[in-house]
């Protein structure tokens, strides 16, 4: 786990943390938007562009992007926003 | 491939691995295609939905409650918190009435109407004249007690349902379809006047206690009334409610729920119980979307960390690039679904 975590960049960290950083307050918008369908469904939803946004920066500039990459990133994003439609907006 | 190969490879379907080329591949059930498989779970379950709600919502469950439930509630609350119940208002339970009947024919989800009317307005309208008015909206909520909790858990609907300036209380529970989506609205009405009233006798004939959803959406508005007043509350009781009355009530910040105070208190004394209820099918959809989308989300989270957690035990592997990200964001999801509640309030 050590060795894995020695071949993380100082970019790679901080990105990662830049990311973290936004997915906490996305969580308290979620906390305080409580009882407020549509509101929780827009936080998840600026959190899901959010990282996307940050993914293809990242990638871009780590210089790993590829089509494979990029696909998965989208994939996962609409099974964030499928998921929290179904339950919040449906 | 043999059955007994393809068994013995049924593990790449959740661990990453590295093929005879030496190639680093991840679990095939994070594969874009495996991906794309979920997300047509998501698009079926969302489409099945709709189908039964449209075709056969039964299916779904009914949800049913009472406006008696939810007064019960408010007064077994406010007994806990040392303070005394209120009484039921027939005036507030019409102005209660009134209001959703209105938020159902101009379709909106607010305290004051697109047209400019007010709280006040209804329970004016009504007959009900006050020191102290407020309200609180709920709408889409299973049960009772969860629409009660979750005014508790708001700061500014809490000091509603705890006011020890409000005496008596009028609630509408009715079912129809608002802004767009089926369920059962709730408006809570509270009030304090000074004085008694009114013509019970004759509002309860021009305004019989409506049944749910199909008197009160066939009478979007009801006009008012003049009554006879009668006192029947102390002169003390509305110095201290009222120490600087005003003709025209003040209104407190919207979107919260509404309080008033201030106007002339002549009100009417209290009895009789609300029958009105709602019923609308479809009641477990929530529960059964939150089961799907946690399982499913859940699932592929679950291959990502084992991903994570083999990777750092297997030397020749390397943890992939974005998977961390791919974490981050579905632990956020996991977190939206899990905390998601059925229901909004105002």
């Amino acid at each position: 786990m050590r060795d894995t975590i020695n071949k993380f960049s100082k970019f790679d960290i901080v990105g990662h943390v830049f990311l973290y950083a936004g997915l906490v307050v996305g969580a308290f918008g979620v906390f305080f938007s409580r009882y407020d369908t549509t509101k929780q469904f827009f936080v998840l939803v600026l959190l899901i562009i959010f990282y996307l946004v940050w993914g293809f920066a990242y990638h871009y500039l780590k210089g790993d992007i590829h089509r494979k990459l990029v696909m998965e990133y989208l994939m996962i994003a609409t099974i964030g926003i499928a998921a929290g439609f179904l339950v919040l907006m449906s | 491939m043999g059955i007994k190969q393809k068994i013995s490879r049924l593990h790449y379907h959740v661990l990453p691995h590295v093929h005879a080329d030496g190639e680093q591949h991840h679990a095939h059930g994070l594969s874009v295609f495996a991906l794309f498989l979920y997300l047509q779970i998501f698009v079926a379950a969302t489409a099945g939905f709709y189908v039964i709600k449209l075709k056969a919502p039964q299916i779904l469950g009914t949800i049913t409650f009472s406006a008696d439930q939810i007064i019960s509630l408010t007064n077994q609350r406010r007994a806990e918190n040392g303070l005394p119940v209120l009484t039921f208002n027939s005036f507030l339970a019409n102005a209660a009435s009134a209001k959703a009947s209105n938020m159902f024919s101009e379709n909106y989800w607010a305290h004051n109407s697109p047209s400019g009317k007010t709280p006040w307005s209804f329970i004016t309208a009504a007959g009900y004249k006050y020191i102290y008015a407020g309200e609180n909206l709920a709408r889409d909520f299973n049960d009772a007690s969860s629409v009660v909790t979750a005014w508790m858990n708001s700061p500014s609907h809490k000091s509603n349902l705890l006011d020890k300036n409000f005496k008596e209380i009028g609630v509408a529970v009715v079912s129809g379809n608002l802004t767009g989506t089926e369920g059962i609205l709730v408006v809570q009405e509270f009030g304090s006047g000074a004085g008694g009233v009114q013509n019970s006798s004759a509002l309860a004939q021009a305004l019989p206690t409506p049944s749910p959803a199909s008197v009160v959406k066939s009478s979007p508005s009801i006009a008012p009334k003049s009554f006879v007043s009668h006192s029947n509350a102390s002169p003390s009781t509305l110095i201290v409610a009222s120490p600087s009355p005003s003709p025209e009530p003040s209104i407190s910040p919207l979107p919260n729920p509404a309080v008033a105070a201030g106007g002339v208190a002549i009100t009417q004394g209290a009895g009789n119980t609300n029958p009105t209820s709602a019923a609308v099918l479809g009641g477990k959809q929530f529960s059964v979307s939150k089961a799907i989308s946690f399982g499913l989300v859940g699932f592929v989270f679950l291959l990502f960390v084992v991903e994570i957690i083999f990777v750092a035990r297997e030397e020749k592997l390397k943890l992939r690039s974005g998977v961390l990200a791919h974490l981050g964001i579905l632990a956020f999801v996991l977190l939206v679904i899990w905390y998601a509640v059925s229901g909004a309030i105002l």
